[in-house]
């Protein structure tokens, strides 16, 4: 399916607000985490793209603002905003689609970006841990237990754009900053290691993706109209920038395909727009404007597999859209012959 | 046997900023076997096919291509030329669309 709106579902009355999104291929199911009080985790079934259940946390487990997968394991882990400076990390069964526990973090307040190392076991997740700095706490993931903490620099607050590099054993978090930062941290010594305080407008990362084949991550910024910065991940330096088309505001989500080299960011506009990057020649190379009412992309994700893409709408109740992602292009449509001459 | 030619227009695929073009395709046969007959660029929505012959019913349909393959196709339609001395080169069918008429007359 080429690049195009396939359809949408409508999620149940109170499931609002689709502020966080975990997908899991394998098996064939995605996961949304609301931003209500309590927090709802809702399944929807690839296959057939139905909506199959929902799990409703406890009291004070609100707003699931970030969230990992752990698919060799069959867990996810959701972050919370509550409104106490700790904040809680959830544990879901997702071969029983149960709650397993949660992990109250002290003086984590917000946490607002998650990502995830399976192979060696821990999942990151950045937060507003002061006013004047934010934070990222180490999950070991074997026995459900914090393990670690970075207090962030002076200034390099929310951080809310993650992305990882396992390979390399790295992790990059943008900051929702004037003018946005990218933070390095080395998750082998679980140290800040770099920063990269990118251009006067380049501001509020709130979305990121990471191409480890081809050592680039890029930032999506919030601003009017959105841009996309890229990172070279070998000398940790800006390479560049695209400045969108009017309109394409506010890059609140993004997915990656690396193998067939697009980037996708989703927009906090009404409604929604998805904006195809390639990767290659770092182009904008077109873009979707969802139907009417599926506003505000808060989160996304990909099935590079069967080529689609799923984001979810900051809208009451929340709207999953999926958009065709593989690289082959639309049919042409309305052909007409005529007799020549 | 006569020879006339069929003019095919289409709407531009959603994608055509990574198009390389399109393929066109037609069958003699009732949309049962297709053979391509031609390329055009990415820019181009308009093919003149040529030797298509005079009185046979001739399908065609378009789909686009790029480096990663082929889209979907488009609708498929089907054209009969015929050249009538006097009157010059006509249409006759498919009935339907040219002669919307006889529907009264209960062929459909």
């Amino acid at each position: 399916m080429p690049f195009q709106r396939i359809g949408a579902i409508t999620l149940n009355t109170g499931e609002n607000n689709i502020v966080s999104a975990l997908i899991d291929t394998a098996n064939g199911f995605a996961y949304f985490g609301t931003y209500t009080v309590p927090g709802i985790v809702v399944k929807i079934r690839l296959s057939d793209f139905t909506r199959v259940g929902a799990i409703t946390l406890n009291t004070e487990e609100n707003i699931l603002a970030s969230a990992v997968i752990d698919t060799t394991n069959g867990f996810a882990y959701f972050g919370t905003q509550t409104l106490g400076p700790s904040d809680y990390i959830i544990k879901v069964n997702l071969s029983t689609f149960s709650r397993v526990g949660a992990v109250l973090v002290a003086g984590a307040d917000d946490f607002v970006s998650a990502i995830i190392d399976i192979t060696n076991g821990f999942a990151y997740f950045g937060n507003n841990r002061t006013s004047s700095s934010g934070g990222i706490v180490r999950l070991r993931l074997s026995d459900f237990t914090i393990t670690g903490n970075i207090i962030l620099g002076a200034l390099e607050l929310y951080p809310y754009a993650a992305v990882i590099d396992t390979t390399n054993g790295y992790a990059y978090f943008g900051t929702a900053t004037i003018p946005g930062i990218v933070i390095k941290v080395d998750l082998s010594t679980f140290t800040r290691v770099g920063v990269i305080t990118l251009n006067p407008g380049e501001n509020s990362l709130y979305s990121g993706v990471i191409d480890t084949t081809n050592g680039y991550a890029y930032f999506g910024t919030y601003t009017v109209p959105g841009i996309v910065v890229k990172i070279r991940l070998s000398d940790f330096t800006r390479v560049g920038a695209i400045t969108l088309s009017s309109e394409e505001n506010g890059l609140r989500s993004a997915v990656i395909n690396t193998t067939n080299g697009y980037a996708y960011f989703g927009t906090y506009t009404n409604p929604g727009i998805v904006i195809k990057i390639r990767l290659s020649d770092f182009t904008r190379v077109g873009a979707i404007t969802l139907s009417s009412g599926e506003n505000i992309l808060y989160s996304g994700v990909i099935d590079t597999t069967n080529g689609y893409a799923y984001f979810g709408t900051a809208t009451v109740p929340g709207i999953v859209v999926k958009v065709g992602v593989q690289a082959v292009p639309s049919a042409p449509l309305n052909l007409i012959l005529q007799c020549g001459v | 046997m006569a020879q006339n030619s069929t003019i095919l227009n289409w709407d531009a695929s959603l994608d055509s900023e990574e198009l390389t073009g399109y393929k066109i395709e037609k069958s003699v046969d009732g949309g049962v076997i297709y053979n391509q007959i031609g390329l055009v660029g990415s820019g181009v929505t308009t093919y003149t096919a040529t030797e298509i012959v005079d009185g046979q019913e001739t399908w065609f349909r378009v789909r686009a291509y790029n480096n990663y393959g082929n889209s979907d196709y488009s609708n498929e339609e089907s054209i009969l030329c015929m050249w009538i001395p006097e009157i010059g080169l006509r249409r006759i069918s498919p009935l339907r669309r040219a002669y919307p008429f006889r529907r009264t007359l209960g062929d459909f």
